[in-house]
């Protein structure tokens, strides 16, 4: 009986150990293979925060988006590749950080070109940010 | 210039003086959208350090006006799991998105954006994180090449001081003072 009880005790301990370690070095969130929980224009998502950033943030801010739209300026950077992605003609964008591995994507693209991007949205700075962003076209 | 960087440039500059919003200063304004900042903290169990390239800053050169506004959510760190507290527990980024800091120059004098070379900057100002705003002075480098001015600062940050509650559980994880880095490349806007 005693036996018993110190093997469970000891299994318990183990299985708290394992999870903790998993815990802790549980991974970071991958965009690519995720499903979007939204899917929508860059005119759209930059409408949705400039009528009303704090409602913008509560729907899409730490959410997954995927927005299509027109090349506006791109950013080469040293970390992340940065694409703007938006109307000319309109003051706001989408500015998406994308992950270094999409810079092979990133380079032959032309300002003006249609686009579909797929990240992270962060909120909005300048230009409402997505962060961690791959190009799915 | 574009509506929405003169309007944003306007409301970073809010409360400073009204005066340098007015286009008179304009072409004495440089600009960093993708600036950089970073932080680290040292504690006997673990350093944790946390990298964004998402800070946009502006640089008034003819007013000495500075003014830098980032989201908190875009810290990057080693491991998902400090990341989750961090925004979650810690700085609650769905509450408190941003962080802004709002100063000056003081010793502006001794500065020329037309003249290549290095400075020391004495910068003065106000930084909010976490809904606390705190006054903040630091000296920074500014290294002016062309039209281009890349400046870095660094300065202390006391967690206390912004009402950011540390568990005593991890108390030993998360140092009490962490070192912030900033660096922009201002580039005329």
């Amino acid at each position: 009986m005693k036996k018993a009880i110190i093997y469970v005790a000891f299994l318990i301990l183990l299985i708290a150990v394992v999870a903790g370690v998993l815990m802790y070095n549980k991974p970071h969130r991958a965009v690519q293979g995720e499903d979007p929980d939204f899917k929508l224009s860059v005119s759209e998502l930059v409408t949705a925060f400039s009528t009303d950033e704090t409602a913008a943030n509560a729907r899409y801010a730490g959410r997954i988006v995927e927005v299509h739209g027109k090349v506006k300026e791109m950013i080469p950077n040293e970390g992340s590749p940065v694409l703007l992605i938006g109307d000319s003609a309109e003051p706001i964008a989408v500015i998406c950080y994308l992950r270094g591995e999409e810079r092979d994507k990133y380079t032959p693209l032309a300002i003006g070109e249609l686009v579909t991007v797929k990240g992270i949205c962060n909120g909005m700075l300048l230009d409402v940010v997505i962060d961690e962003a791959i190009l799915i076209e | 210039m574009n509506v929405r960087i003169e309007i944003v440039v306007a409301l970073l500059f809010t409360g400073l003086s009204q005066g340098a919003i007015t286009s008179s200063y304009s072409q004495s304004r440089f600009m960093d959208r993708t600036g950089k900042a970073s932080f680290f903290s040292s504690a006997p169990v673990e350093d944790i350090e946390a990298h964004s390239e998402q800070v946009v800053a502006v640089f008034d050169t003819g007013t000495g006006e500075i003014a830098a506004t980032m989201l908190m959510r875009s810290f990057k760190f080693r491991k998902a799991l400090m990341e989750e507290h961090f925004n979650e527990n810690y700085v609650e980024s769905d509450k408190y998105p941003k962080a802004t800091f709002k100063g000056k120059v003081v010793n502006l004098a001794g500065f020329d954006p037309t003249k290549d070379g290095l400075y020391s900057l004495d910068v003065e100002g106000e930084i909010t994180i976490h809904g606390v705003t705190r006054p903040l002075r630091m000296k920074a480098k500014a290294s002016v090449s062309g039209k281009t001015i890349e400046t870095n600062a660094e300065f202390p940050l006391t967690v206390k001081d912004f009402k950011i509650d540390i568990p005593k559980l991890v108390v030993n994880n998360i140092a009490e003072v962490v070192e912030v880095k900033v660096s922009f490349v201002l580039k005329p806007m």
